[in-house]
């Protein structure tokens, strides 16, 4: 034991404190406590960190040196788990101090007999200012983490299932379902506005005095949008919440235009024969007649009726019918004219921007000059009176049908 | 999965006797209990309980819609009081189970007899608009939220490997000590919330059992002040105070705190 035989060649008797000094002048601090967790002893360090005095802190008990978070903490978890195995081992516990920023700790404890005391609680205090802060950085890391995987699993989940859904209306409420259960928004603060609002710019956020608006197109009817979902926070959103927002209006706007073209791919075309419906038509024509008043152009429509095509399907056969069809078809297309929609089995309609109703007599005549059985069809003109719908335009014409075959009949032509 | 089960429901004592339902509080399990409880085992049917999410119960079974609220924890009690088909229960709740409990006689008051409310606050947050004191502000509530989450290496390192590797929950036994008060924190954060936003106040009027309202000295949860305003707006309670001090008085002086249960009864 003496200093002469240590290598390092100091005196050990000189460098060796007393245990007074280990305890009081220790790198943490120790605390006695007797069973109700009153401090009965405490060391200089201690004392030095709490910038208390010795007299101050005997007599109080132990929890009232922590924090109100730390303090219902160690009464509900530490007290009772002391109680039941007589240590604490690496608790995080903050200090209070007067007037000061609380000290982060990590404390571990031992109940422990006291010779002719009977039992003590002996109770260490570590510094953890530094560690408490990179932990906090990697739980803080640890959350940004897990919003933003939890964002894009609800992404994910919304984008399967609106991938399945048929109307608007479903999308709505799936979109909202996953805004609220995902704790994105609260149902207070998504506003379905069902009028107005064209919103030209489909997915996009605003920014309106200081609320925010994430704004979720909905209920597109065809290329129309009916109304939007908003989502008004009372504050700026957190960054993921931002992000699903804008995501989602995304994926609900995708959604809602492949339900769109499905809807107008099905009311463009008949069903069961594949032929454009009277609604498209309609719709054409209405956007011809606006292109004829922008151009400041004449437009006649032309109903064609294949003559007798009914006595042919059934004399003849279908084969021969629609050999007759498309003579007449092929009559058109040759003139540089579409059919544009069949209504029923026996009338096709022909829109002629640019022409009169001149005009298009004489093209009616060279298309029956090109059909090589001869008579194949009968036509009527209508040329548009600048005033008309689309729809009277086309009944006008069709009319015209029926008054030139009636005109031929009685004037016995063939 | 049964009530009884999934809150992994201990009974002992006399099996013909009046059942006594021990609710833990915030924090630990029906561990709590473990010192206290035996002094009821020759007269009475003892029955111990972990609330889901702590303890042995089943955490599979823990949603955190169902517990954002006191409501659902006091469900699990009627649940298990009915699956077991206790009647004339006495049930001791201490700390935030003595609200649990209240709420547990109102929505089954057939099922009850008496109910024991050991350091109880039926409000934890001061409302300056009643000048009602709890104790606590709001910041503190956040202070505590921060201490749960500070404390997560613990729970992380000893008790995820046990619960991965024991789908099945060993029973409570000798793994008590070591599980004993460790909560997987982000169960215990949300029992947090429930306990200490919880206001019950408007609750106590409506507890028609007759009620011992036990506290303590020096309770850094429930003052005095908090046990005296509870015992004042039960219909018919006694109030008394122990000798003990802290807030587990279950743990720190269980005889005396059992004595005073059986002298009332």
């Amino acid at each position: 034991m003496s200093g002469a035989s240590d290598p390092s060649g100091l005196d050990r008797a000189l460098v060796e404190p007393t245990l007074e000094e280990y305890y009081d002048a220790a790198p943490c601090g120790y605390l006695t406590l007797s069973p109700d967790g009153t401090i009965v002893a405490l060391n200089d360090t201690l004392l030095e960190w709490l910038d208390a005095s010795r007299g101050d802190v005997l007599g109080r008990r132990f929890t009232e040196l922590l924090t109100v978070g730390s303090r219902i903490y160690f009464e509900t978890h530490c007290s009772p788990l002391l109680a039941a195995t007589g240590a604490l081992r690496e608790i995080a516990l903050d200090l209070r101090r007067p007037g000061g920023e609380p000290i982060p700790s990590l404390v571990g404890a031992r109940t422990v007999e006291a010779e002719g005391a009977g039992p003590v609680v002996r109770v260490t205090v570590f510094d953890a200012t530094l560690r408490r802060r990179y932990e906090r950085q990697l739980l803080a890391e640890l959350d940004t983490e897990r919003a933003a995987r939890e964002r894009v699993e609800a992404l994910q989940r919304l984008t399967l299932r609106l991938g399945s859904l048929q109307s608007a209306q479903e999308v709505e409420s799936a979109v909202v379902g996953e805004l609220i259960g995902g704790q994105f928004a609260t149902a207070a603060e998504i506003r379905a506005v069902r009028a107005g609002d064209p919103a030209n710019d489909p997915a996009f956020v605003r920014r309106r005095g200081g609320t925010f608006s994430g704004v979720i197109p909905l209920m597109t009817h065809g290329a129309r949008r009916l109304g939007t979902l908003e989502v008004q926070l009372p504050s700026e959103p957190e960054p993921e919440q931002e992000a699903f927002l804008l995501a989602a209006a995304e994926v609900a706007e995708r959604a809602l235009d492949r339900i769109a073209r499905t809807e107008t791919a099905a009311r463009e075309r008949n069903r069961s024969d594949g032929l454009p419906t009277q609604q498209w038509w309609n719709a054409q024509l209405a956007k011809e007649l606006h292109r004829a008043v922008s151009q400041r152009r004449h437009l006649t429509v032309v109903a064609i009726e294949p003559q007798s095509l009914e006595a042919l399907q059934q004399t003849e056969g279908i084969e021969t019918a629609d050999a007759r069809l498309i003579e007449i078809v092929d009559a058109w297309r040759g003139l540089g004219h579409d059919l544009y929609a069949a209504f029923g089995d026996e009338e096709y309609y022909a829109v002629l921007p640019g022409l009169t109703a001149a005009q298009a007599d004489d093209l009616v005549a060279r298309a029956l000059e090109q059909c090589p059985s001869g008579r194949a069809f009968a036509a009527g003109v209508a040329q548009w009176d600048r005033l008309e719908d689309s729809h009277t335009l086309s009944e006008r014409a069709r009319r015209a049908v029926s008054d030139e075959d009636s005109l031929r009949r009685q004037l016995g032509l063939p | 999965m049964s009530a009884a089960s999934t809150n992994n429901v201990h009974s002992y004592g006399d099996p013909s006797g009046q059942p006594v339902l021990f609710a833990h509080g915030f924090g630990c399990d029906q561990g709590m209990w473990r010192a206290m409880a035996p002094y009821f085992e020759s007269d009475y049917r003892v029955l111990l309980f972990d609330h889901v999410g702590m303890g042995g119960s089943d955490l599979a079974a823990y949603d955190p819609d169902d517990y954002a609220t006191l409501d659902g924890y006091a469900t699990d009690v009627v649940a298990i009081c009915e699956d077991l088909d206790l009647r004339d229960v006495i049930l001791v709740g201490h700390s935030v189970s003595s609200m649990i409990g209240a709420l547990a006689v109102r929505k089954a008051p057939e099922r009850f007899a008496r109910m024991v409310m050991v350091c109880p606050s039926p409000r934890y947050i001061d409302d300056p608009a009643t000048g009602y004191v709890g104790g606590f502000s709001a910041a503190d509530i956040e202070d505590l939220l921060d201490t749960l989450s500070a404390n997560y290496l613990g729970w992380s390192a000893t008790m995820a490997p046990v619960i991965v590797g024991n789908p099945d929950r060993p029973q409570l036994g000798e793994d008590l000590t070591e599980r004993f008060c460790q909560v997987d924190p982000v169960i215990a954060a949300q029992f947090a919330r429930a306990t200490f936003l919880s206001d019950n106040r408007a609750d106590l009027p409506h507890v028609q059992v007759p009620t011992l309202v036990l506290q303590t000295r020096d309770d850094a949860i429930a003052p005095e002040a908090v046990g005296e305003y509870v015992a004042a707006h039960l219909p018919d309670a006694t109030l008394s105070t122990l000798d003990a001090v802290g807030h587990c008085p279950n743990l720190a002086a269980p005889e005396e705190t059992a004595t005073a249960i059986l002298d009332w009864l």
